[in-house]
């Protein structure tokens, strides 16, 4: 079995982990050849100073007294922020919707629909109006008294 | 009675999990807001304060990301992502946005108070191995100091972590790797270098 290289036993130890109980056996075994070597020894040492270093990093300075006034902040944001659907609830909020409403009624496809809308309530029309049935005996041509020709003059005259 | 009902409120939202508290806050419930503040603030503010160096402006940055918070709580959504996984990137993009925004690093916050604390030989021991470890991350390229913030000093898995970075895990881990080895070699330099400093 070939030992690992470098490469490949730092990326085992970022990709499972410090503990080598829990990498893949074979995995595993090759990075045991590897940690037999000088270099491998060498590079051990390196890793766990790195990993030793990296875990004491303290936390940041300040007292307890700062954390618990900078809570405080985080706290009254609240108090001094509204969230964004209740900002938009007011007067103005609501003009802007209006001019929102009134682009949107003119876009291409406002247009569109309102065409359809209007073709739709056209067709509903004429076939509401086709399903009426013609009733002749309720009909009355009003022309008859409107319109009289010159032989109604003629017939007066005699 | 204002803050007995609050109070009520508070208890019962801490049984909650994150992404259900956020779906109150997005309510504009402040008793959810208030259990999210206390989970999880000072964990951002040493998060912040790792990649920027500064505590005050690590302060102004997470009380930044936290007005966020309660005014777009119905941006989240929980389908996407966990609230930590968004928050953290919420916080990330914050500090890296006013890091680039700054021509120069300033010196660490408290850099030159004199200490009178009891133990302040073993205090100053810890503080200087702190600043040279800082020092080394903040030479690091930009993701490579962000990936080594989230896992080392954030605690965060390498999954939890590629997903705020948006990476896939392999990429990842490549970089982690990378970081690794380029902290290291500023260690060793700057070890090297106090060493022959000091003959």
């Amino acid at each position: 079995m070939k030992p690992m290289t470098i490469e490949e036993f730092e990326l085992a130890r970022v990709a499972h982990g410090t503990d080598m109980a829990n990498w893949p056996t074979d995995v595993a075994d090759r990075a045991r050849l590897f940690l037999k070597t000088d270099e491998g020894a060498a590079f051990a040492a390196s890793e766990l100073a790195l990993d030793a270093r990296l875990a004491a990093f303290a936390d940041p300075p300040g007292t307890q007294a700062r954390a618990d006034v900078f809570l405080g902040r985080l706290l009254d944001v609240p108090v001094q922020h509204m969230p964004v659907q209740q900002a938009n609830s007011g007067f103005l909020s609501a003009l802007a919707g209006l001019y929102q409403d009134f682009r949107t009624l003119f876009s291409p496809l406002g247009l569109a629909s309102q065409g359809v809308a209007y073709a739709l309530v056209l067709v509903v029309g004429v076939f509401v109006g086709l399903q009426q049935p013609y009733d002749e005996e309720s009909s009355v041509d009003l022309s008859s008294t409107l319109f009289s020709s010159s032989a109604d003059f003629y017939l007066e005259d005699q | 009675m204002y803050c007995l009902k609050s109070k009520s409120l508070r208890q019962k939202s801490e049984e909650l999990d994150d992404e259900t508290l956020v779906t109150h806050v997005a309510a504009a419930d402040r008793g959810a807001y208030a259990v999210l503040v206390h989970r999880h603030g000072l964990r951002y503010r040493a998060l912040a304060y790792r990649m920027t160096g500064d505590l005050a402006l690590a302060e102004d940055l997470v009380q930044e990301a936290f007005v966020k918070l309660w005014t777009h709580a119905d941006r989240f959504d929980a389908a996407k992502a966990k609230f930590t996984t968004w928050f953290h990137r919420i916080v990330v993009n914050r500090c890296l946005d006013e890091k680039r925004k700054r021509t120069h690093d300033p010196l660490p916050e408290g850099f030159d108070q004199e200490d009178e604390a009891d133990n302040a030989e073993e205090t100053m021991v810890t503080d200087n191995a702190n600043r040279a470890l800082r020092a080394a991350v903040s030479r690091l390229p930009e993701r490579q100091r962000v990936a080594v913030t989230l896992s080392y000093f954030d605690g965060l898995s390498n999954i939890e972590a590629a997903d705020v970075m948006e990476l896939k895990l392999k990429a990842y881990e490549s970089l982690l790797v990378r970081a690794r080895a380029k902290l290291r070699d500023e260690l060793e330099n700057s070890k090297s270098g106090l060493l022959a400093v000091l003959g």
